[in-house]
């Protein structure tokens, strides 16, 4: 619990810093009613399907937290920024391409090294292009999207390049307890995502600009590079991202991650991150992409068709956002929009 | 005290000389707007046919000019209704999932019902799931990129789960002969393209609805003012996307005489690239139907070359990565050069 | 007699401001019915009310006798009610017989009939005395012709009620003439016209009636000819002109120049603009639409190209291409649009305090990372002094008053060490009470040593404020006033270019 309560929204914390410690629960649950939905759910198959209690799968569930996750860090910087990042398929592609064919002349560390740099590059690439080209987000990371994606093929010549070194699998995929690696690195990459946000001038910038970003200009604030940075920032995020699939799977391929753009974003708006940017809750995009893994293993225990699950995230993506769209519009903010 | 009419005299005399600047400069941003505008769908237009006719072998084959004709009119019979929907200031990013429904739709009916139900499904549950993105803009106030990407991810797993993943044969010759068969040497979906085309120019440039949807893409507030219901404009636009990408599946299921459902993967990219090479502008406003025309024929010339080339295609997606950033780069470059002589930046 | 149009104990209200306070007023057939009032007064707000934009929270409308409620501009023009609004309703990707006609096309089967849509519009045109092309994009045209534009679309509907929102504003003499020819028309046709104006010889020329709104209370209705002009600005203002209170800093101006601006170019103007101002001193700039104050400021903070001239501060030269490097030489601006251009909503007042903070004064990584316990500390003392009201630092800026909100944007102002402060319109939505205080704040600024320049449409703000007085027309300076000649009457006649102060006062 003290993780958590580290990382929901200031105004959670700060609605109540003399009540007491039932009321800060109460306040928690009402405004983290996602926590209750992902645990009811869980707790619902389980009973339908005892088999979904067991450690593996709860693991694999955690492990599809991690992924989602991982990339949806990046993702909320952005969405807070009032900005989008659709390539994020093309980035994990190319970047899990790039550590599959590098791991054999390599040692681990420089390989996903490596594949994080790439990661921030592409990030430049989708920066350059929504800052400097003045291209929409959405438009131009679709373009580069593809762009990526074609790429992976002609590098991979179509292929699948297999992972075959041990270690590098025991260090994506290995666990301490039951909680495995990746998604430690979710609960840690959380936190600093929450600082960066948070606590520091960049953060400060991503938020303004978000918010106004007429105002933020006229304030002084660089956001042009900020925009740039983030995209950086969130590439990297993607390739870390990229970096686990690639352990898990013990193999890169250019389809590996087609689709997760809609999982990323959807986990960052059922979080409760408004899609108008201004302000984003890191907590709530970890729930999120928790609710998402819960929803799709439920899914494939109680022996759903597969195709299922594109319909599924779609209707939640879009009930979250009409929901957000509802809800704020009651003035949450006031003089925003 | 100095005399004060003079002054004054002066400075009517310099708002009459500032209007005459300004409505010179109007022009002249009118007139460069214009001249991009063309520029930027004609000059590659005008490459590409040249780098073809030299470049690559039986690029003027009778196969290879039906082929192009073809595919180059089924992309623009989609991309009319996109035309719409961006000029409107929206997006459809779902075309190509809603593309494969009415494909499978269209496939499934006319091997159990005959040819013109068969037809009519697929267009019909086009036009529903045009409807269905529609409402979910305008009734539920989501953004219209997030609303269709969502979508996109819904429509194809319905087109999935409706073929269960598997291939569907069409049997129906006849059905299979529409998209290969010529009217006086000219292939009908291009025939049907061009009319198709006339008619969206027709509504956009004649019609009431037309100058409201102009209105509603470039000024939303002055719309709202003049009494218009943007909603049921925006609805109608969604409406058409959804019908003509439905159209454009059936064409292609015709063409193809087998579908599955993951038909158009990526349709959307295409669309957007060839609605804003055409000259439709993503910041909404006037729609460019001959543009896209133009357009979709280029794609269509592009893929067909770097076929015939043995390309690999994931080449082409490089080449439509690269065209779209083009366009949208010529769109950009447009409203700068716009603003720049409207502040007076520009001799 | 019943009216043609009534409203009752009309009320509406914003964030924080008050903006009509149960007005009631009447327009009858066959007569021209001016509403004057200073910014603020609630002139606009009354007329989006009866073009359907807006609802007000209480109160009533009538036409002819029968209660009406409107909920949106087309029930508004359905029931007769043409509007000219102030900031134009146009589509500049349409052309103007499209504009004109745009939600009443003339039309058969959908299909517009252009070639009776081109006759009524030119022949609206030349009763307008336009000599334009309707097929023109609108686009394409000026302001003064846009404004005329405008002006036909709300003629080209069928209308008993025409209000006319400052229409005058863009135009020049022969048009103005013209215009009030028109309106003197339809009146005899016994449609009811409301006509607000800034400029009060039009009001006498053209209005019979007049009614004077101040702080969203209608004070004063009378017949035209009951009133001298003299009278009429009692009424608007509330007292006699020039009563106000100044303290003229003339030491102030003696001071070194700070901010010198000699040649600065600006697209749009042709005259160059070349103004200085002393540390401590305040500078208002005056003029109407189209005079290029704004525009002048947002040059001078890089906002906009510049594209010529020489800025320097403290007689070092200085170069500003981008609001970055305006702030870090030392120039800070405040938007007249709080809402789009000032304020960040989800960030809480004191992030909002800090966004422009001047680096040199926070050291090493704590520029990286903040410190929020200094923050506070600095936020908490400029909440005293510029006496904020606000619970506490963690309130989102959205939920204030105006008059709050910009207090805290001044509080960023100061956070960013600026020696030079450039405010338009510094009082916009602001109540009384407020406004007040935040002169005393600029004031204050300038005691300091700040050089202070305030572009306002407000003039008694301007013969409040400032110590010298700089008045525009089309980008042209038609008078520069000081001490004693920095009056309302002089502000407002030479921004129309009617009185001319040359220089000096003597």
């Amino acid at each position: 619990m003290t993780t958590t309560s580290a990382i929901t929204e200031p105004e959670a914390t700060r609605t109540a810093p003399t009540s007491s410690v039932t009321s800060t629960i109460l306040s928690f649950l009402s405004h983290q009613y996602l926590v209750v939905v992902v645990a009811v759910a869980f707790i619902v198959v389980g009973l339908i399907k005892p088999s979904f209690f067991g450690a593996g799968n709860v693991q694999n569930i955690l492990f599809e937290t991690a992924f989602v996750g991982i990339a949806a860090c990046g993702m909320v910087l952005l969405i807070t920024a009032g900005l989008l990042d659709l390539s994020v398929a093309g980035v994990i592609a190319v970047s899990a391409i790039a550590v599959g064919m590098v791991l054999p002349y390599t040692n681990i560390g420089l390989a996903i090294l490596l594949a994080v740099v790439i990661g921030a590059i592409l990030g430049l690439l989708n920066g350059l292009l929504v800052t400097y080209v003045k291209i929409a987000p959405f438009i131009a990371t679709l373009g580069t999207l593809y762009l990526f994606l074609g790429a992976s093929f002609i590098w991979t010549g179509g292929n699948v390049v297999t992972v075959t070194s041990s270690n590098f699998r025991a260090l994506t995929t290995d666990s301490i307890g039951f909680l495995p690696y990746p998604f430690l690195t979710l609960i840690v990459l959380a936190l600093l995502t929450y600082s960066l946000l948070y606590r520091t001038s960049f953060g400060r910038t991503l938020r303004a600009m978000g918010s106004n970003q007429r105002a933020a200009e006229l304030a002084g604030m660089r956001v042009n590079q900020s925009k740039v940075v983030v995209f950086m920032v969130a590439g990297a995020c993607f390739a870390l991202a990229g970096v686990f699939m690639a352990g898990r799977l013990s193999s890169a391929e250019a389809n590996m991650a087609t689709g997760i753009e809609m999982g990323v974003i959807a986990a960052v708006v059922v979080g409760g991150t408004s899609l108008r940017g201004g302000r984003g809750t890191v907590f709530g995009t970890v729930i999120g992409a928790m609710l998402f893994a819960v929803l799709s293993k439920s899914l494939n225990m109680l022996g759903v068709s597969s195709y299922w699950q594109y319909i599924v995230t779609g209707a939640v993506l879009v009930i979250a956002v009409a929901v957000g769209a509802r809800r704020r519009s009651a003035a949450e903010v006031r003089g925003a929009g | 005290m100095v005399d004060t009419s003079q002054a004054q005299l002066d400075a009517v005399a310099s708002i009459e000389h500032e209007r005459e600047e300004s409505a010179r400069r109007g022009a002249r941003a009118a007139r460069r707007q214009s001249l991009l505008q063309k520029l930027g769908i004609i000059i590659p237009f005008a490459l590409v046919l040249v780098a073809g006719i030299i470049l690559v072998p039986s690029f003027l084959s009778a196969s290879n000019i039906t082929n192009m004709l073809v595919n180059g009119a089924i992309l623009a019979i989609t991309a009319y209704g996109m035309t719409m929907v961006i000029a409107l200031r929206g997006i459809d990013l779902s075309v190509g999932s809603t593309q494969a429904v009415a494909a499978c739709v269209a496939a499934v009916s006319v091997n159990a019902w005959g040819l013109v139900p068969g037809i009519l499904a697929g267009i019909a549950a086009a036009i529903a799931l045009g409807l269905l993105n529609g409402v979910i803009v305008t009734k539920f106030r989501v953004p219209a990129f997030i609303a269709t990407l969502a979508t996109l991810g819904i429509y194809r797993g319905v087109a999935l789960l409706f073929t269960d993943g598997a291939p569907v044969m069409i049997t129906d010759t006849a059905f299979r002969s529409i998209a290969t068969s010529s009217l006086f040497g000219i292939p009908v979906p291009f025939v049907l393209s061009v009319l198709v085309g006339a008619g969206f120019w027709f509504v956009l440039e004649k019609m009431r609805f037309g100058k409201h949807l102009v209105a509603v893409g470039g000024s939303p507030e002055s719309a709202t003012d003049s009494g218009i219901n943007v909603k049921r404009i925006q609805l109608i636009a969604y409406v058409a996307a959804g019908a003509t990408a439905g159209l454009a599946g059936v064409l292609l299921a015709s063409q193809l005489g087998s579908v599955n459902g993951s038909l158009s993967t990526g349709l959307e990219l295409q669309a957007i690239a060839v609605v804003v090479l055409g000259g439709t502008s993503m910041a909404g406003g006037r729609g460019n139907i001959v543009g896209t025309f133009l357009a979709s024929l280029l794609l269509a010339m592009i893929n067909a070359g770097l076929n015939l080339l043995n390309v690999p295609s994931f080449y082409q997606y490089i080449a439509l990565g690269v065209l779209l950033v083009f366009a949208l780069s010529v769109d950009s470059a447009q409203r700068a050069a716009v603003r720049r002589v409207f502040e007076g930046r520009v001799a | 007699m019943t009216a043609m149009l009534a409203v009752e104990n009309i009320v509406q209200q914003y964030p924080g401001v008050r903006a009509l306070k149960g007005v009631s007023l009447s327009l009858d057939t066959g007569r021209v019915l001016a509403l004057v009032g200073e910014n603020g007064a609630g002139k606009s707000t009354l007329i989006r009310i009866l073009a359907g934009i807006e609802q007000p929270v209480e109160g009533s409308l009538r036409l002819r006798g029968e209660s009406l409620r409107l909920t949106n501009s087309a029930e508004s023009q359905a029931a007769g009610i043409s509007v000219v609004s102030q900031e134009f309703r146009l589509v500049p990707e349409l052309s103007i017989a499209d504009n004109i006609m745009l939600g009443h096309e003339l039309t058969s089967g959908g299909v517009v009939r252009a070639r009776n849509t081109r006759n009524r519009v030119q022949e609206l045109l030349s009763t307008l005395g336009l000599d334009l092309n309707p097929d023109r994009l609108v686009s394409s045209l000026t302001t003064g012709d846009q404004q005329m534009v405008e002006i036909a679309r709300a003629l080209s509907r069928d209308f008993d009620v025409l209000i006319m929102d400052e229409p005058t504003a863009a135009l020049n003499r022969a048009e103005i003439g013209r215009l009030h020819g028109i309106v003197r028309r339809l009146a005899a046709q016994g449609k009811a016209i409301m006509y607000v104006s800034h400029h009060l010889d039009e009001v006498f020329d053209l209005c019979d009636e007049v009614a004077v709104l101040r702080d969203g209370i209608l004070v004063h209705r009378s017949e035209t000819s009951e009133l001298d002009e003299q009278a009429l600005v009692e009424h608007m203002l509330g007292r006699k002109p020039q009563t106000f209170e100044r303290a003229v800093d003339a030491a102030a101006a003696g001071n070194d120049p700070r901010l010198v601006v000699d040649g600065l170019r600006v697209g749009g103007f042709d005259e160059p603009f070349s103004l200085s101002v002393g540390a401590g001193e305040i500078v208002g700039l005056a003029g109407l639409v189209g005079s290029g104050r704004g525009e002048l400021t947002r040059a001078l903070f890089g906002d906009r190209a510049a594209l010529a001239g020489r800025i320097s501060i403290d007689g070092v030269p200085v170069q500003v291409r981008s609001v970055a490097a305006a702030i870090s030489a030392g120039i800070y601006m405040l938007s007249e649009d709080r809402k789009s251009e000032g304020i960040l909503p989800h960030l809480d007042v004191t992030e909002n305090t800090m966004v422009s903070r001047d680096p040199k004064s926070v050291s090493g990584w704590r520029r990286l990372v903040p410190s929020r316990r200094s923050e506070r500390a600095v936020f908490e003392r400029l909440r005293g002094e510029l006496s904020i009201r606000v619970p506490h630092g963690g309130q989102l800026i959205g939920n204030l008053s105006g008059g709050n909100q910009q207090k805290v944007l001044l509080g960023r102002a100061l956070q960013s060490g600026c020696r030079v402060l450039l405010l338009n319109e510094p009082t916009r939505g602001v109540d009384v009470g407020a406004k007040l205080e935040i002169y005393q704040l600029i004031r204050r600024l300038a005691a300091q040593g700040v050089a202070v320049i305030v572009s306002s449409s407000d003039a008694p703000e301007l013969a409040a404020i400032s110590d010298r007085c700089l008045v525009y027309l089309a980008g042209r300076q038609t008078a520069e006033l000081a001490g004693p000649d920095i009056t309302e009457d002089n502000i407002v006649g030479a921004s129309v270019g009617q009185v001319a102060v040359g220089g000096t006062h003597g």
